[in-house]
């Protein structure tokens, strides 16, 4: 489920490389293919979203004039005088949007009851160089809103001058254009833009302002993890050149969002990461496992894959004797991948076989929607689907994963008693010590005391987790089961949960001495047990005890070590419990893991206590901490 | 220079034998089983096996190798948690004993350089350089980092008890204004992957233009960018084969896009088939901004007889100014650095013949979208008796 990120940029880069195996075709082709695609999409309307109200417009120009005289909020006059580029003004959007959603003034800060309150609060504002600061963060980066069009709409602004939003895009698309086409050419100065090539690609972007919708959908390709509504009508078997074409432009323009997540994020982009993940052999192994080695579940099933990325589960459900394979990937471009590695594979079920016209010896399909809209694309009977495969885990299990739309698909296609792999989801806990944090390095950098960086980072840490391996020799407490989900029974409002747990330090050292526990470490494991499984049980493992998986472990550092030996430890009488002096023998947990209403994110609340040998208890303040 | 690693993480994670992780620069190594190697972020991967190894003199003594048999996984944390990565960038560069050490051999070795000497250190990060400046006997250091970094340097410099010498100012150097008309010295360590990616170059050359006295010196004052054709089979396959075959399924499809992105990753010197030809000599107390796009042609002579499957490129960075000559290179044929070397793939496997060469030209510029990029384009040919190739290859450092 991490991997849809990957996925999606992954994808952008096959698309691009089918360009270039297109343009054996000339580059009018080409233009030409544009043209006729927009003829569909032309006329769709965007609709863009107030930033302070509900009110929707239908150009950017218009939204803003509303925004400037309704709620003070002069958006290009505040660009102009931060001078904000294209990201910049990316961010403000937000930025306001984030404080809106708080009920907060972007302006001055204050917050207000209601959004009612806001909108009479808001006010001209007086200094924005201070917004300037508060816009200094890169969370910004991040679309606050779903489908958020006027991220992808608003003006190109200062920077580009004379070119607005379309031509920010179409140079791009130029370049790319000019770097599709080299393969004849044999000068650098055919990848600048010349003239000509540079007139034909505007017509083509002027043609096709459907780039502004193929960008809200690729943003949303890279915030919601690869949820691409797209059009469903661009149904998988339509003409194959017709729809490379339309992927491509697409594609080229997501190539700006790609980029503000490139130069802020690292990059998501690469073809590497993705072969990562499906190289984590630890995750891909397990499922391959459960699926190929359990005969008599696989045998004839009727097997729907949610998510499906590349499609390797489903690939090896169809390996593994399925029926019918339905694979459902809400990104477009990656239901795209999918399909050609199905087709390339010879497992492709071509859906016109049924009139029996077609050739067909695969039994996989792929179908590009959201689970929940699939009733749109496909029809499904209720209740007929055997086996439902997903790797929908996200890092700390539930941090953008997919575990909701896996049970929506589990109430409404599964059959009564029908398997579910995984079929059981368990979160652990376990204390970490000092060789767990970077502190022992910034305490002599060449003959530096660079301390305080340390202190720094866990004072970050003790707000955001950290997403890293852990070594087992760093745990100071044993593991504990922090929630076990059964997701053949489980309600989709379980989802969120709040549990306790017990840890107790680690009993190993003869000295019984005491050790500072800097915070806790969590992982999961998932079960494709006996229940269905009958002939190969399969655990998938992130723990800090097995090889590492490209979830790795999930980190929440406390604001303070609390010391921990024992219970042989004897303690000073009076010594707060917790410290050197009267370690703590058993830290008690409570912890609250629930999806924020920043989409995407989990919030993750934690209050911990301590007791001592002697019995006594303290607690410290409860810990709020935002996987975003 | 707090970017460096964070927006390369691609070419860094493709590395699948070793990598950084996050802060911790935990060494895990994916493939080379049982040996645990921990705080150094020099490469011995099973390539450079016969690389010098020495250690770190710092850092976390504990080992940490996670056995995995799974492939690279770059940690998430580089990709969401900001502040973290934030860290861990300088983390990994300060444990690069090669880069920081040669900076403190020349400041600490060419005392006379700084004796009474006004500094400007360039994108000052942890503020480092400036603490060794300071050391050294500079009248006063002013260490610029437009990143929230300023603030842990103040503290740093604070803490080491340097506050009167060393003034940690917080901004771009486009926009700061310093305290002194003129500085002696400029120090700075720019470098990106393959010299020139997420160059700090540019800004190093305004701040020499605006602030360095006519005699003034800047630290370090050249830099070289070298060509050199590798046989690397295993690799190739690794990384792009890979698409061919996964368990079983053909997914070649992704496989073309894969060559476009020149990967970062330590090459083996026995892996070396022909000479290296110096593409590029910047002068950077000469050179103007423009300079750092150019096209170089290149011949490269195979010293044996072989298999090519990609050109490397890697840089060699020199202080001409100290007493005697000091630097260090990011080549294949010396200690790795956290640059490590960048390798191009090539379409074809060039089957060459001891004493032929291979053509070409290399042209490189920044993107014209995003100046941080850099495209490059590789011309080659090769007209040997077992093979005849002529290809334009295009790559995108990103």
């Amino acid at each position: 489920m991490s991997k849809n990120l990957m996925e999606t940029e992954e994808t952008n880069r096959l698309t691009r490389q089918e360009e270039e195996e297109d343009d054996e075709d000339s580059r009018e082709a080409w233009t030409e293919e544009e043209n006729e695609e927009d003829g569909d999409e032309n006329d769709e309307d965007l609709e863009f979203l107030c930033l302070f109200c509900d009110f929707k417009y239908s150009s950017c120009d218009a939204l803003f004039d509303h925004c400037r005289l309704t709620h003070f909020f002069d958006f290009n006059g505040i660009r102009k005088d931060l001078g904000l580029d294209f990201y910049g003004s990316f961010k403000l959007i937000n930025y306001v949007r984030s404080q809106v959603a708080d009920n907060r003034c972007w302006s001055c800060g204050v917050c207000c009851q209601s959004k009612q309150d806001l909108q009479s609060h808001l006010h001209p504002s007086v200094n924005t160089k201070d917004v300037k600061l508060l816009l200094d963060d890169d969370k910004y980066l991040n679309p606050f809103m779903r489908e958020d069009s006027l991220l992808y709409s608003f003006d190109g602004g200062e920077e580009d001058e004379d070119e607005c939003n379309t031509s920010f895009e179409k140079e791009e698309i130029v370049k790319d254009f000019g770097s599709v086409c080299i393969d004849d050419d044999d000068t650098a100065e055919e990848t600048e833009l010349n003239g000509e090539t540079y007139n034909k690609d505007k017509k083509t972007v002027m043609a096709c302002p459907n780039g502004h919708l193929s960008l809200a959908s690729s943003s949303k390709i890279i915030t919601e993890n690869g949820m691409d509504y797209g059009e469903n009508a661009r149904s998988v078997e339509s003409d194959p050149k017709d729809k490379q074409s339309r992927v491509c432009i697409a594609d080229v323009v997501e190539k700006d969002i790609k980029k503000i997540n490139d130069s802020y994020f690292g990059s998501y982009s690469s073809f590497g990461i993705h072969r990562d993940m499906i190289s984590d052999k630890i995750r891909t192994d397990a499922y391959r496992q459960a699926l190929l080695k359990n005969h008599s579940l696989l045998n004839g099933a009727v097997v729907m894959d949610v998510g499906c990325g590349t499609g390797i589960l489903s690939l090896f459900a169809a390996q593994a004797g399925a029926s019918r394979v339905i694979s459902i990937e809400a990104s477009e471009k990656m239901a795209t991948v999918a399909t050609q590695i199905a087709k390339d594979n010879g497992l492709w079920r071509s859906k016109t076989d049924s009139e029996g016209n077609k050739s067909c010896t695969g039994v996989i399909e792929v179908v590009n929607c959201m689970v929940e809209d699939l009733d749109k694309s496909i029809q499904i009977q209720p209740h007929s689907v055997d086996i439902l495969v997903s790797e929908w885990m996200g890092y700390c299990l539930l941090y953008e994963s997919m575990l909701s739309s896996v049970l929506f698909a589990r109430d409404r296609w599964l059959k009564p008693g029908g398997a579910i792999l995984p079929d059981t989801a368990t979160i652990f806990v376990a204390g970490f010590g000092k060789g767990g944090t970077s502190l022992p390095f910034w305490e002599n950098v060449y003959g530096f005391n660079m301390s305080y960086i340390g202190k720094e980072v866990v004072e970050d840490a003790a707000k955001f987790p950290i997403v890293d391996i852990i070594n087992h020799h760093d745990l100071v407490t044993n593991a504990a089961v922090l929630q076990s989900f059964d997701l053949a029974t489980m309600k989709p409002d379980e989802v969120d949960f709040t549990a306790t747990a017990e840890l107790e330090a680690k009993n190993d050292t003869l000295d019984h001495k005491a050790t500072a526990c800097f915070g806790l470490v969590l992982w999961f494991e998932t079960g494709f047990t006996s229940r269905f499984c009958k002939e190969m049980p399969t655990v998938l493992s992130t723990s800090p005890y097995t090889p590492k998986t490209h979830w790795s472990q999930t980190i929440l550092t406390f604001r303070e070590p609390i010391s921990v030996a024992s219970s042989k430890f004897t303690a000073e009488g009076s010594a707060a419990v917790g410290t050197d002096a009267c370690p703590a023998s058993k830290i008690l947990l409570r912890i609250s893991i629930a999806h924020a209403t920043q989409h995407r994110c989990i919030d993750i609340s934690l209050e911990t206590a301590g007791v001592g040998s002697d019995g006594r208890k303290r607690s410290w303040p409860a810990q709020m901490f935002n996987l975003t | 220079m707090g970017r460096r690693k964070g927006s390369n993480t691609a070419q860094t994670s493709t590395n699948s034998s070793n990598q950084f992780e996050g802060t911790k620069i935990r060494f895990q190594d994916a493939d080379d089983d049982g040996v645990a190697t921990d705080n150094s972020n020099l490469d011995e991967s099973i390539l450079a096996v016969d690389k010098a190894t020495e250690d770190v003199s710092m850092g976390e003594p504990d080992v940490s190798f996670v056995d995995s048999d799974a492939g690279d996984d770059k940690t998430s944390a580089d990709y969401y948690f900001d502040s973290y990565s934030h860290f861990g960038i300088h983390e990994e560069m300060l444990k690069d004993v090669v880069r920081t050490k040669t900076y403190q051999n020349v400041i600490y070795q060419n005392k006379f350089l700084f004796q009474n000497k006004v500094v400007l250190d360039v994108g000052a990060g942890t503020g480092i350089l400036s603490l060794f400046c300071a050391k050294a006997g500079a009248a006063h250091v002013y260490a610029v980092e437009c990143s929230h970094m300023a603030d842990m340097a103040k503290q740093i410099v604070e803490t080491n008890g340097l506050s009167d010498v060393i003034t940690v100012l917080k901004g771009k150097i486009e926009e700061i204004e310093l305290p002194v008309a003129k500085v002696d010295i400029i120090i700075s360590e720019w470098m990106g992957y393959f010299l020139l990616f997420e160059n700090m170059l540019n800004t190093v050359l305004y701040a020499r233009d605006k602030w360095l006295f006519n005699d003034g010196v800047v630290l370090p004052d050249k830099a070289s960018l070298y060509l050199t054709a590798i046989e690397d089979a295993e690799y190739k396959d690794d990384k792009i084969e890979f698409w061919n075959n996964v368990y079983g399924f053909d997914m070649s499809c992704i496989k073309k896009q894969a060559m476009m992105e020149p990967l970062v990753d330590t090459v083996d010197q026995n892996q070396i088939v022909t000479n290296s030809h110096l593409l590029k000599t910047m002068d950077i107390s000469k050179m103007a901004p423009g300079d750092a796009s150019f096209t170089a042609s290149f011949k490269l002579v195979a010293q044996r007889d072989d298999y090519i499957h990609a050109f490397v490129a890697y840089f060699d960075v020199s202080f001409t100014k100290c007493h005697k000559l000091m630097g260090f290179s990011t080549g294949p044929k010396s200690r790795a650095t956290h640059w490590k070397q960048t390798v191009l793939y090539l379409e074809d496997v060039l089957t060459i013949c001891e004493g032929e060469a291979i053509v070409g030209s290399m042209t490189v510029a920044p993107n014209k979208k995003n100046p941080r990029d850099v495209d490059i384009m590789v011309k080659y040919s090769l007209s040997g008796r077992r093979c005849v190739v002529s290809r334009v290859q295009f790559y995108k450092m990103r």
